[in-house]
């Protein structure tokens, strides 16, 4: 099986998860609204302060695990388990397997970032924003930060598969 | 004879235990019991094979691949049953088949279907409401459809009544037989390797004892009971040590 399987089964088997996880569901989507709600802030001038930057980091962050993170766990009772333990025993080649996830993960957070990125220049275009410089870059940097974050939180769920 | 799996002097050293030049082979078409006390290295036999542990030093083999290097040959075509939960809790035995069965060479969904009616199981009852046993049965299933070289099942009967015990055991039988597959099972049950162990593997303290057919260790020792002063008597029994 080749790189281009692996990420085909991972997308199948996320599509077809009966039990999608549904309190990320929630939480990604409460994530997606504060996020839109701070582009339109941005938009509108109020986005030049780093208490604002940060929480929109963790919006972006949010989002994005919406599509991550089902990729990585399962909810099992109360607790979250690593897929990479379910296919400990699965004659998988890991590094092929590892690889998919991740590129799907890069891919679906610059899918994100794209349209987010055009807007924010839309709505700054807009207003009298004196930061526009560094304000315009925001989603570039909260996409670097969310695949960082997620990157290392794989690292942390694939030593149940390497070990 | 073609060999089902191989262990050539596996050593593996832990602080406070260690795997000692362990070297058996089971041959194709046979079952083998692991026998020994608790923490005599069996499980960590298991894990060697499941490559879980990679600082050991020798091989192991299942048919002629190595457990370390050829990691995804050999897991095509090995069935590990243990109560570990490597399966999806939440979905359904279908689903969990969906999910697993594109990463196999072979997949039979008639095999598959078989043993589930045989055992009575629906394929829509999520893992989550199985009962051990059941999971035990689905976990069999699951194993026959992708048609392995090598069962390496650890404890499967631990805590079941006689009862389950005789149905399991049956049922491995005659998927031996069926299959031409091997079987590798550790016991503390001595009367399930009665019942259909070809060869007994006795390990102690991370050292194999001996490893030889049934035939062989029933012509080499007998079962005597009795009071102890009748063997004081015969001259059988001193200091606590057999004398034969």
């Amino acid at each position: 099986m080749d790189l281009r399987t692996y990420i085909k089964l991972d997308k199948e088997y996320k599509k077809s998860l009966e039990s999608y996880y549904p309190r990320n569901l929630c939480i990604g989507a409460v994530g997606m609204f504060l996020f839109c709600m701070f582009v339109v802030a941005g938009a509108f001038g109020l986005m030049d302060r780093t208490f604002v930057f940060n929480i929109y980091i963790i919006c972006f962050i949010i989002a994005t695990s919406l599509y991550f993170w089902p990729l990585i766990q399962v909810r099992e009772n109360f607790f979250t388990v690593s897929i990479f333990r379910k296919f400990r025993n699965a004659p998988i080649n890991k590094k092929l397997f590892i690889r998919a996830k991740l590129i799907l993960m890069i891919r679906f957070s610059v899918l994100f970032y794209i349209p987010v990125q055009i807007l924010h220049f839309i709505g700054l275009n807009r207003t009298d924003t004196s930061c526009l410089s560094i304000t315009g870059f925001w989603p570039l940097c909260a996409m670097v930060t969310a695949v960082a974050f997620q990157l290392l939180y794989m690292k942390i769920r694939v030593r149940e598969l390497m070990n | 004879m073609e060999k089902a799996l191989e262990f050539n002097h596996v050593s593996l050293i832990w602080p406070d235990f260690k795997i000692d030049d362990v070297t058996f082979s089971l041959e194709k078409g046979y079952i083998m019991g692991l026998v020994g006390y608790n923490g005599a290295g069996k499980t960590t036999l298991f894990r060697l094979m499941e490559n879980r542990y990679r600082n050991y030093s020798g091989e192991i083999l299942v048919d002629g691949y190595d457990c370390r290097t050829q990691e995804a040959k050999v897991k095509n075509i090995t069935a590990f049953i243990s109560d570990e939960q490597i399966f999806f809790f939440e979905e359904s035995i279908k689903r969990n088949a969906e999910i697993y069965c594109p990463y196999y060479s072979v997949w039979d969904w008639d095999s598959f279907y078989k043993y589930l009616d045989m055992f009575e199981i629906s394929g829509e009852t999520k893992i989550r409401n199985l009962s051990r046993g059941t999971f035990l049965k689905f976990q069999l299933a699951f194993a026959v459809a992708h048609h392995p070289v090598l069962y390496a099942m650890d404890e499967p009967t631990a805590g079941f009544d006689p009862v389950f015990r005789y149905d399991f055991l049956r049922i491995i039988q005659n998927i031996v037989a069926e299959e031409n597959a091997s079987v590798l099972f550790s016991t503390h049950n001595t009367s399930d390797l009665d019942k259909i162990a070809d060869y007994i593997t006795m390990i102690d303290n991370g050292r194999i004892l001996f490893c030889k057919d049934v035939e062989t260790l029933r012509d080499e020792y007998r079962l005597i009971s009795g009071d102890n002063r009748l063997f004081k008597i015969s001259g059988l029994f001193e200091k606590g040590r057999w004398n034969r």
